[in-house]
């Protein structure tokens, strides 16, 4: 058997050969379309660059990757680049229409995302701004930014000189420009109200545990039931756990006594034992850092990161070299 | 407890009725969102156009300088700038002939720019003008949003109109005044909208 491949593989060297390369090729000549373009945001907060092509140097994804990190972390600009060779219809504007809406690039009060596409076989290209991006960068800079510095490259077929510019251009675009953090600074931004909620929340958690404290130490002073002479007197209390039906309550007893007879009376305070005292503080605490800490996605640890569900009005520029 | 026949009944017609009201009472606030949804997306529609508008005069007068010898079409776009910006559409009591004429309007503005456009092809110098390319640039990136606005404006009136005829609604729709909505058609001029070269 093994002979028998070996001699087919000498007899027909040439087809072999020649269906290796048509392989090779037809990969090469793939032509995408927007719902198979890989998106590695999605796995690791750190690569906005979709370059299943290789298309792109790694050195050149790795340092657009760096200057975008640092774009969205300051300016809470959210990115997507994308390198491919060729793409389903020939319409960059509409795959990259598609692939915003698609994954909602950008943060959703902002809108401030941004979807670049560069097709080297089509040989087209489109820059898409976000809706909340298209006062920083408008569309006749992105035209500016083009025409100066992406399209001179692209010409020469430096892909990698073309993109990593273009992006650093816009970077410092971004960043001339205060608009975008002062629009995070505004009072109602809505986080300052659920922690002042979250505040709330705690705050009367821990008025309620203080009350029914309180009320469990009071000693109530009574006359006995029994001799009616003397007033009961605080003895002891106890609490323990007890199973109710499916739940873990809680018993509270308070245990009086008869200073004149004897007569002992236990008064029996039931509660859920879901919560106590001390912990709810600490979980108020923790809750309120989340929310505090949830402003800032894709910080932090660098697990998959997650796009914001920005809204594109179909502002940018495009074109063909 | 035993109930007389009579204030069963009563009870079945009170729980009925008031089912049946707040399920009009939902839709109708459904409706409201919906309608409002509508007005919103047309006046994104409707800035969008403006948008387009006000380029133009910065436009002609970048071509005019170039092109001298085409104020024919430099005048068809400002007059079809003109009739275009003089037509203002109120959503919520636009008849079906208003939006059409608004249509027509605009889709005759997009034609005569279009001839422009096509006549720039003629000026080497006017598009190596890094004002004109600019603005070439601004005027795609507006149809784009006319095109963007268009499609929500009409998904928007979509989501309405099948509230509106739907069930509980149809009925009460005439009560409430609600009324079926027309959506945004490509007219013949809008499908020759400019087409930017480079």
């Amino acid at each position: 058997m093994y002979r028998q491949v070996t001699l087919f593989f000498a007899k027909h060297r040439l087809l072999v050969f020649l269906a290796v390369v048509l392989l090779g090729t037809q990969s090469y000549a793939r032509i995408w379309k927007p719902e198979e373009v890989p998106v590695p945001y999605l796995q690791d907060a750190r690569r906005y660059v979709s370059n299943p092509e290789n298309i792109l140097s790694t050195a050149a994804a790795d340092s657009i990757d760096r200057i975008l990190f640092a774009l969205e972390r300051d300016k809470g600009v959210q990115t997507l680049v994308i390198v491919l060779d060729k793409l389903e219809g020939d319409t960059p504007y509409d795959f990259a229409m598609t692939m915003a809406r698609k994954y909602g690039v950008g943060s959703k009060e902002k809108r401030t995302g941004l979807v670049v596409v560069l097709a080297t076989g089509d040989r087209s290209y489109q820059f898409l701004t976000g809706n909340g991006l298209e006062a920083t960068l408008p569309d006749a800079i992105i035209q500016r930014i083009e025409d100066r510095v992406f399209v001179p490259h692209l010409k020469r077929e430096d892909w990698d000189k073309a993109m990593v510019e273009a992006i650093a251009t816009i970077d410092r675009v971004c960043r001339g420009d205060d608009t975008l953090t002062k629009a995070s600074k505004k009072p109602n931004d809505g986080s300052g109200i659920w922690i002042f909620v979250a505040a709330m929340v705690v705050f009367l958690l821990l008025l309620l545990s203080i009350a029914r404290h309180s009320r469990r130490l009071k000693k109530q002073p009574r006359l006995c039931p029994k001799c009616g002479q003397k007033e009961l007197r605080w003895h002891s209390h106890r609490n323990y756990h007890a199973q109710r039906g499916k739940g873990r309550i809680r018993v509270y007893e308070t245990i009086y006594r008869c200073s004149a007879c004897g007569h002992v009376q236990t008064d029996r305070h039931e509660d859920n034992d879901d919560f106590n005292g001390g912990a709810a503080l600490l979980t108020g605490a923790l809750l309120a850092g989340m929310m505090r800490g949830g402003r800032h996605s894709g910080g932090g640890a660098f697990g998959g990161g997650s796009f914001g569900g920005g809204s594109f009005g179909g502002g940018g520029s495009g074109g063909r070299f | 407890m035993k109930l007389s026949k009579s204030l069963i009944m009563l009870l079945v017609v009170v729980v009925g009725i008031l089912s049946l009201g707040g399920c009009a009472v939902s839709k109708y606030n459904v409706l409201v969102s919906q309608e409002e949804t509508v007005n919103n997306t047309w006046s994104d529609l409707q800035s969008s156009y403006q948008r387009r508008a006000d380029l133009i005069p910065n436009l002609v007068s970048t071509v005019k300088g170039y092109a001298k010898h085409e104020s024919e079409t430099l005048q068809g776009v400002v007059a079809a700038r003109a009739k275009a910006t003089q037509i203002t559409v109120d959503p919520t009591k636009a008849t079906p002939q208003q939006l059409a004429a608004y249509q027509s309007a605009q889709g005759e503005l997009s034609q005569a720019l279009g001839k422009l456009l096509a006549i720039t092809e003629n000026y080497p110098d006017l598009k190596a003008n890094q004002n004109f390319s600019e603005l070439q640039a601004q005027l795609e990136g507006t149809e784009n949003r006319i095109n963007e606005s268009r499609k929500l404006y009409n998904a928007a009136v979509q989501t309405y109109n099948v509230t509106v005829r739907s069930f509980p609604m149809n009925i009460l729709s005439a009560m409430f005044g609600f009324e079926k909505k027309t959506g945004f058609e490509a007219s013949q001029e809008a499908q020759n909208a400019p087409s930017v070269q480079f």
